[in-house]
């Protein structure tokens, strides 16, 4: 947990759950998960997966995309994303929402990733930002122990829209 | 959000934010993304008409306008399960994770700094009678149209009625 003082008043914060710390004073910090997004990208029966280039999770692996910023709205994020770590370009319009699945990030910090399967898209990726490489992998390293995230039922999910697209 | 005091070393007026996007405190050098935050959204489906909480409070400056029900996911929750819990706590209702459908995710300007990715689910199925309750005072059904209403609060829903009257069409059929 980063935040150790109050941002209104400056006194000590304390837990009152982990969603919520207050002050003496009465002032609240709300600990509520941020918002990710995660991008599918599929072609031949594999996935693209991005090894992560810096902490957390440095080394592992997990999909393109991260946090949503202030005022923007999550299919901005997966374009800009998708940019920023793959240099492809990416057609907000055929992101087709998958699921929601919330993991632990840094300390007391949880992240709610928002998985989008793509279905248009222009360039080859090349890694970059937080991405030290990209790879094309098969559906089930999803499940794997170098996959960082926990998407459980993702895969399943993936399987069940056929052989048109895995 | 306003950082009058720095979170980690407690300096007054430390904290700059240029862009309420990144925050830094220029004594410590803490640094902070305000990040949206996950909120879960509820749309219930009864005879072709869609579930408001409405604001009834005629010295309320927002008195006539109208939302979907829902809340903020809590740390260590999923968005499903803050679907549940937000069914109960507002509306009284037992809803089941299996019963959730989502469908759509946007971004709400929901306060001066704070910004929400609202996650929309269709319930599809739940249990016990519908009665107001927490945050949710008063309740209507209303057609899909209700979405393009000016007093429904929420301006960043694009394409949520073509969404719903896909399914709501579905579920007549």
């Amino acid at each position: 947990m980063k935040i150790l003082n109050c941002i209104e008043c400056g006194l000590p914060l304390t837990s009152i759950t982990p969603s919520q710390y207050n002050c003496s004073r009465g002032h609240t910090y709300w600990n509520s998960p941020s918002s990710a997004v995660s991008v599918i990208f599929i072609k031949d029966n594999f996935i693209l997966f991005s090894q992560r280039a810096n902490e957390p999770a440095r080394g592992l692996y997990n999909l393109p995309g991260g946090f949503c910023e202030h005022m923007e709205d999550p299919l901005d994020t997966a374009e800009r994303e998708v940019q920023e770590e793959t240099g492809m370009n990416l057609d907000k319009r055929s992101l087709v929402i998958m699921g929601a699945y919330t993991n632990k990030y840094i300390g007391d910090e949880s992240v709610c990733d928002i998985v989008f399967l793509a279905h248009s898209w222009s360039g080859t990726p090349i890694a970059d930002d937080d991405s030290a490489s990209l790879e094309w992998k098969p559906l089930e390293f999803l499940d794997d122990a170098y996959f960082a995230p926990n998407f459980p039922g993702l895969s399943d999910k993936l399987r069940s829209l056929g052989e048109s697209k895995l | 959000m306003n950082f009058n005091f720095c979170p980690k070393c407690g300096t007054k007026g430390s904290v700059q934010h240029p862009n309420n996007t990144a925050y830094v405190c220029t004594k410590c050098g803490w640094q902070f993304w305000n990040n949206a935050k996950a909120c879960a959204t509820l749309v219930f489906i009864q005879h072709d008409q869609l579930l408001f909480s409405t604001n009834e409070d005629k010295a309320d400056p927002n008195f006539g306008t109208f939302d979907l029900p829902g809340g903020f996911v809590d740390y260590g929750e999923s968005a499903q399960q803050a679907a549940v819990r937000e069914a109960k706590e507002e509306l009284t209702v037992t809803v089941q994770e299996a019963d959730l459908e989502l469908i759509a995710a946007y971004h709400n300007n929901y306060m001066e700094g704070v910004t929400t990715i609202d996650l929309v689910f269709i319930v599809k199925k739940w249990v016990g009678d519908i009665i107001p309750s927490d945050d949710v005072t008063s309740i209507e059904w209303k057609s899909i149209s209700a979405l393009d209403d000016p007093q429904f609060v929420q301006k960043n829903y694009t394409g949520l009625n073509k969404i719903l009257a896909k399914h709501t069409g579905e579920q007549l059929s």
